[in-house]
């Protein structure tokens, strides 16, 4: 796995200029625009990897299907991803999303929630209006998928929530690899690939088709965000070490809990137990220079690792006997990228 | 060419089924990690009676995991495992909802899905047993049509024997109706007994005026749960009722067990009976 893969950005970008173009349409035109539609259109059109409706996409045509087939699908899951952001942003206190300011930050937290609610309205739109290409019986299968993949999204963003709310840090990495299963596999890969196999096989799959690689790639993807949230450069698009200022419980902060002599877990535990504002700069630095000297960074990239080759295993058990496309490299590819991704 | 004998690996001397993840993985004798090439395959993993597609799909990514770092230890074990057991659980917790909705008459629920074809998305033992489902429910309603039908049927021929006997018979449309008073139902009155410690549902479909009744015993979808054998069908002594009279064993496992109900004689169905356990 040594090998940046240059198919991965080349499709990201053919799907995603297709996806985006679509995603448009859907997107009100109306009054009321400043106090919502604009809200609502501007973390879709803030642009983003694409690399769920990627995902979707590259399946439906891995297994057969025309990229426009899966296209409104495509369409759903970025603008259902987008509202969950808005949301999420809300949630965490983030101050920084693709390189911009946090819509509520810009806007206040009351319009941006009642943009964030508007636009996952928005995004069953595309699901309903998919009986015309995909038939009313696999349309319905597909939002059955979304009904699943919403909750158990919720699932997992309230235990991390609770956690924090709780404070409970005294987690282990079983207890993540849950809460990521939910809060970011379904979203990101699970669901975008299944969806697209009920398209490319027109809902001839079987009942967990895909959902053990979904996890894998998706549990790589996300250990790798958390990663790139303390170590990446001014290209990540979000707040530097901002998962540290909102106390996100990643695989670094449960292995330094659980690496620390008692009085760092009772001073980390103190830290954690205030709100962000209360938090200093200091407390972060401390965090951090902590995580370097238990070498939590360096566990978690081997982590990731791991879970990339689970990945690539549970790949070629889901798609080792399809035909060889370029859309089938690309799935394969994209495990390497999400671990190597900067 | 080198003359060194093929290195062959040992066969594995399995000891025991392995039932749980902590004796998952068993290399020959205690190995410092050091010690294991970095190949794969000579990385000693070997796995004796895989029993579950994760402890097969857990050795093999670790394999895999394996080629990909070079190096197998415990931190690298207990990563996966601890994977592959969170990813096992939550596709167990994804079969026992999907159980649920069949169970409440749902249907196929998200995670049932239509049969499959070509390799890479194989037919899945839930896709197979929904079908089955389909078929009994689908059998269900059709066996008071068929009943009905059958009924019919031999009407015509008692009527078709009369008149070659000479006997002169009603047109069939003009053939006497039974009466229909005030309590009759299109269903025959049925008396169950049940045996059970748990809470059970019986639904039975059964056309009225039909006698001479048996029932072989009550089936699973799954195959995995043994049939229910204790069940017998009768007439009630001074109602003339069927009498359907069942025992469920402590050990039957909960769910949902169907049986067709048919002629004594003619062994032609006559109705359905379905018993429901709750956990």
């Amino acid at each position: 796995m040594t090998v940046t893969s240059t198919l991965v950005p080349e499709i990201l970008n053919e799907y995603g200029a297709m996806t985006r173009a679509a995603l448009r349409d859907y997107l009100p035109a109306r009054e009321p625009r400043r106090h919502l539609y604009d809200l609502v259109a501007e973390y879709p059109l803030r642009g983003g990897k694409m690399m769920r409706s990627s995902l979707c996409i590259a399946t439906a045509c891995a297994l057969g299907a025309h990229p426009h087939d899966a296209l409104d699908v495509a369409v759903s899951i970025e603008l259902l991803h987008s509202a969950l952001l808005i949301h999420d942003d809300i949630e965490d206190g983030s101050e920084q999303r693709r390189g911009r300011p946090t819509l509520h930050v810009e806007h206040g937290v009351p319009l941006a929630l009642n943009a964030g609610d508007t636009l996952t309205l928005v995004s069953l739109r595309p699901l309903l209006e998919n009986h015309g290409r995909l038939g009313g019986d696999l349309a319905m299968r597909i939002v059955q998928e979304t009904e699943r993949m919403a909750l158990l999204s919720a699932e997992g963003q309230a235990m991390e929530l609770g956690w924090r709310q709780d404070n409970l840090i005294a987690l282990d990495d079983a207890d993540y690899l849950r809460m990521v299963l939910k809060k970011t596999c379904w979203l990101a890969t699970i669901y975008p690939i299944r969806a697209g196999a009920l398209i490319g096989t027109r809902a001839a799959i079987a009942a967990e088709a895909f959902i053990r690689f979904g996890f894998f790639l998706g549990a790589t993807f996300q250990i790798q965000d958390d990663l790139l949230n303390l170590v990446a450069d001014q290209s990540y698009g979000k707040e530097r070490d901002g998962d540290l200022w909102e106390g996100k419980r990643t695989l670094m902060l449960i292995r330094l809990f659980r690496e620390s002599e008692p009085a760092e877990r009772d001073r980390l535990a103190a830290i954690l137990g205030t709100e962000r504002k209360e938090r200093t700069q200091d407390d972060v630095a401390w965090m951090r220079a902590q995580m370097d000297r238990y070498g939590c960074i360096e566990y978690a990239r081997r982590y990731a690792h791991r879970m990339a080759g689970a990945a690539l295993h549970e790949y070629s058990l889901a798609f080792g006997g399809i035909r060889e496309s370029r859309d089938k490299r690309f799935l394969e590819e994209m495990v390497t990228w999400v671990v190597e991704r900067n | 060419m080198s003359d060194r004998p093929r290195v062959r690996r040992k066969e594995p001397e399995r000891t025991a089924p392995i039932r749980d993840w902590s004796n998952m993985f068993r290399g020959p004798g205690a190995q410092d990690a050091a010690a294991r090439s970095t190949d794969s395959d000579a990385a000693g993993l070997h796995v004796n009676n895989l029993t579950a597609d994760g402890v097969a799909n857990g050795s093999a990514a670790i394999s895999a995991s394996t080629a990909q770092t070079g190096l197998v230890n415990e931190e690298a074990r207990a990563g996966i495992e601890a994977a592959y057991r969170i990813i096992e659980e939550h596709l167990q917790e994804g079969r026992l909802a999907a159980e649920a909705q069949r169970g409440r008459g749902g249907g196929a629920g998200p995670t049932a899905f239509a049969t499959a074809g070509g390799p890479g998305v194989g037919i899945a033992a839930d896709s197979i047993q929904e079908m089955v489902a389909q078929g009994i429910r689908f059998y269900s309603s059709l066996a008071p049509l068929w009943a009905s039908l059958v009924n019919s049927i031999a009407s015509a021929a008692v009527m078709r024997d009369s008149a070659a006997d000479g006997i002169s018979a009603p047109p069939i449309a003009s053939a006497p109706m039974p009466r229909r008073s005030a309590t009759t139902t299109s269903f025959a009155p049925v008396v169950i007994e049940i045996a059970s410690t748990r809470m059970t549902r019986v639904t039975v479909d059964l056309p009225p005026h039909v006698q001479n009744l048996t029932i072989g015993g009550l089936l699973a979808l799954e195959p995995e749960k043994p049939p229910l054998r204790e069940i017998s069908l009768t007439i009630e002594p001074g109602s003339n009722r069927p009498l359907v009279r069942i025992r469920v064993p402590e050990s039957q496992p909960p769910g949902a067990y169907s049986g067709v109900i048919v002629d004594g004689e003619s062994g032609e169905p006559r109705g359905t009976l379905t018993l429901r356990i709750e956990a």
